[in-house]
């Protein structure tokens, strides 16, 4: 390929990519705008005044991550209308593409997404991506979606997509949940031997 | 170094000395032992012929030092004539299933009287 | 490495936290506790029998895909007299996953000093817990001595001698400290809100042995408050059927299960139940002989289950039209005599002094009587219009 072709040919597949992560943070911030009104009034003051201070143009970074969104906020959000336009019926990870060089994906995914408070990347993981989903414990519903139904066992990054970061915080919040039998398991089959703990007893009713 | 089977790959002569012994496994500052049976002339970190149990020196939460015995693998060495190194047959002894050795019983007395001498400089020093 | 470090911070805190709110001992206790030993009664071959019949074995359930790393399945081709075969070994095997937990009374943990040694005072600064690992040996058998500081050697508290047999020979699904489910009086209450009732006896079973108190405070808990929720059908054909069961036949609060029982047209179950808090209470009513009765009418849970899978290797053509009225209606002519026996007997209960809630029970098993004879006369009915009685 000639030189100056290959360049334009770059510079058009980055243009389509750039794209198609700009229109879906335009869409999933539309849609928290919503789910913003729709919470309660002292919550979306509070929210207006941060924003007003943060940002003197008015218009709040989309990439700006130093904002704790509360778990019960994220709970809420996840049974939400915004939610369901955001990502419909499928599990918040499986619209997520990797970025890569080549055919194959790196083995591992990025360290993390955000860097000092701030997004650093143009493709960050389905968690980071959404400030609304807060990995925690008490989450289950999230927490839900990155668990195979046939093995029990948590999703691997390589298919959701989630980077290291992300992914450590999940695997944490996971086993939290289960220790407080928030999320139920199947507990290993355990099986009696009856003679240990009535073997002596029934000696002494034979004699 | 890979930790060689409990069941032992050492090798050893039939009438060669065997030793109960402890071997330090763990890493720097934070030392392990296992209790193993082996040949009385080599280094402890060679192959052992066969692991009796397991000591941890150090004391965990709630202040209590664990010690693992397979008492009836080391009753059938002793049978069988082994020697003993002096630890291992002091820990033996506390664990009662040896009479206690006598360096025990010094160290106990080396303790209580350093702990009396240690009282009165204390009760001087706060009056 | 990390993600451990992690965990294991977490834990630490938890833990932390779980010692200042709650200890476990500090769960509030259940109020109906096994006044005396229930072992001799449980283990009786006929209390045996009718907790498993009352169990009953259905193959779906016990049978169903569970989420564990390892599920695969495997395809064999098989002759019939093979699969014959296999249906036995699968029977077998169910009857090995609704092994019941055992029912003991709590152990009380006693001091046994082996020797004293005064001067071996101060030998150390700690104690040393010595466990023997001998190869072979059952986890109740296995010695764990301590030697105190004082020089005393003794045995090890039941506390600590679980805690060196879960260190040396750990027990798949057991956590070395209190999971939070458990030491948390507000998550436990919540997840029996919502219903895990098996979850949380399974984990009990991981996680305690059936002798300690939390076990029997937790399972009562469960059970009591099954009784008020009236989910007994999450339980059936679980392994915790049976003891619960029992808990419930002990402390004479049998009225809730029964009606679900009668509800659900699980008459012959009804008449073990009530058999079995007549028998634990000594209540001289004779039971024994309605109860062989009905056993030589219906079939055990295992039997019944064996017909079924077997069921499914004949054609439609093979079944004759008095099996296929059977299944249309799904009673068969032994069932009807047997239920009669069974009102008789349940009705007779209703009528003294045991039951409690007389007029919910009555109402039931009106309603149940009336469906019986609608059934009843279609079930003659189409014998009839088919010819059956006459061949």
């Amino acid at each position: 390929m000639l030189p100056i072709a290959r360049g334009v040919f770059n510079s058009l597949t980055l243009m389509t990519r750039s794209s198609r992560g700009a229109i879906h943070t335009v869409s999933a911030h539309k849609c928290k705008a919503a789910a913003a009104e729709s919470e309660t009034v002292e919550e979306i003051t509070d929210e207006s005044v941060d924003e007003g201070k943060m940002s003197g143009s008015g218009a709040p970074d989309p990439k700006d991550r130093t904002k704790v969104i509360p778990v019960e906020t994220s709970m809420r959000y996840l049974k939400s209308a915004a939610y369901k336009t955001t990502y419909g019926d499928s599990f918040v990870w499986t619209q997520y593409r990797r970025n890569h060089k080549g055919m194959f994906a790196p083995r591992k995914t990025r360290k993390t997404c955000i860097r000092q408070g701030k997004i650093s990347t143009g493709n960050p993981c389905p968690i980071c991506r959404d400030e609304y989903l807060v990995l925690d414990y008490r989450n289950t519903d999230l927490l839900q979606q990155f668990i195979s139904p046939y093995s029990g066992q948590l999703l691997s990054y390589s298919k959701t997509g989630l980077c290291q970061k992300s992914h450590l915080r999940l695997m944490v919040a996971v086993e939290q949940a289960r220790d407080c039998g928030l999320l139920t398991y199947d507990v290993p089959f355990r099986e009696y031997d009856y003679s240990e703990y009535y073997g002596k007893q029934e000696k002494k009713q034979e004699q | 170094m890979s930790l060689s089977p409990a069941s032992g790959i050492g090798r050893f002569y039939k009438h060669s000395a065997k030793i109960i012994r402890f071997v330090r496994q763990g890493c720097t500052n934070r030392p392990f032992y296992h209790i193993v049976v082996m040949e009385r002339r080599k280094n402890q970190h060679q192959p052992v012929i066969e692991q009796v149990g397991s000591y941890d020196p150090m004391p965990n939460d709630n202040n209590e030092r664990l010690v693992a015995l397979n008492t009836e693998r080391i009753r059938y060495w002793l049978g069988k004539g082994a020697h003993m190194s002096e630890p291992a047959a002091e820990l033996l002894g506390i664990s009662g299933l040896l009479p206690v050795h006598p360096r025990t019983y010094m160290t106990a007395w080396r303790n209580r009287k350093a702990a009396a001498e240690a009282e009165p400089v204390e009760s001087a020093a706060t009056a | 490495m990390s993600l451990f470090k992690h965990i294991r911070q977490l834990n630490a805190l938890q833990c932390l936290q779980a010692k200042r709110q709650y200890s476990p001992a500090a769960l509030k206790s259940a109020s109906l506790q096994y006044d005396k030993d229930p072992q001799p009664l449980f283990t009786d071959s006929e209390t045996q029998r009718l907790l498993q019949s009352m169990t009953q074995l259905q193959l779906d359930k016990v049978f169903r895909q569970r989420t564990v790393p390892d599920n695969s399945s495997e395809t064999k081709f098989m002759t019939t007299l093979q699969l014959e075969k296999q249906f036995v070994k699968t029977i077998e095997k169910a009857k090995h996953l609704l092994q019941m937990p055992p029912v003991v009374k709590i152990k009380q943990d006693t001091e046994r000093i082996i020797s004293k040694d005064p001067a071996m005072k101060d030998f150390a600064t700690t104690k040393f817990v010595f466990t023997d690992i001998t190869f072979g040996l059952r986890h109740s058998e296995r010695k764990v001595v301590v030697r105190d500081v004082d020089g005393s050697l003794s045995y090890a508290s039941l506390d600590t001698t679980k805690r060196m047999n879960q260190l040396y020979f750990p027990l798949e699904g057991r956590k070395s400290y209190t999971p939070r489910m458990f030491a948390d009086e507000q998550l436990l209450q919540r997840c029996l809100d919502e219903h895990k009732y098996e979850f949380i006896l399974d984990r009990l079973l991981v996680q305690y042995e059936p002798y300690e108190t939390e076990f029997h405070n937790i399972s009562a808990r469960v059970y009591e408050h099954l009784n008020e929720s009236k989910q007994f059908d999450l339980l059936r054909s679980t392994r915790h059927f049976g003891p619960m069961a029992f808990f419930y036949a002990w402390h004479s609060c049998i009225d809730d299960l029964l009606y679900d029982m009668i509800r659900n047209d699980y008459l012959h179950n009804a008449v073990e139940l009530i058999a079995l808090s007549y028998k634990i209470h000594q209540v001289p009513v004779d039971y024994k002989q309605t109860l062989s009765q009905l056993e030589q009418l219906q079939p055990t849970p295992a039997e019944r289950a064996h017909a079924e899978l077997l069921s499914c290797l004949k054609t439609k053509d093979e079944l004759g039209i008095e099996q296929e009225i059977h299944q249309a209606i799904g009673k068969t002519e032994q069932d009807f005599t047997a239920d009669e026996l069974s009102l008789k007997f349940i009705e007779q209960y209703i009528g003294s002094e045991h039951s409690r809630k007389k007029v919910q029970l009555e109402l039931a098993l009106q309603t149940l009587k009336e469906v019986n004879l609608e059934k009843l006369q279609l079930y003659q009915g189409l014998k009839k219009a088919h010819g059956v009685q006459a061949s």
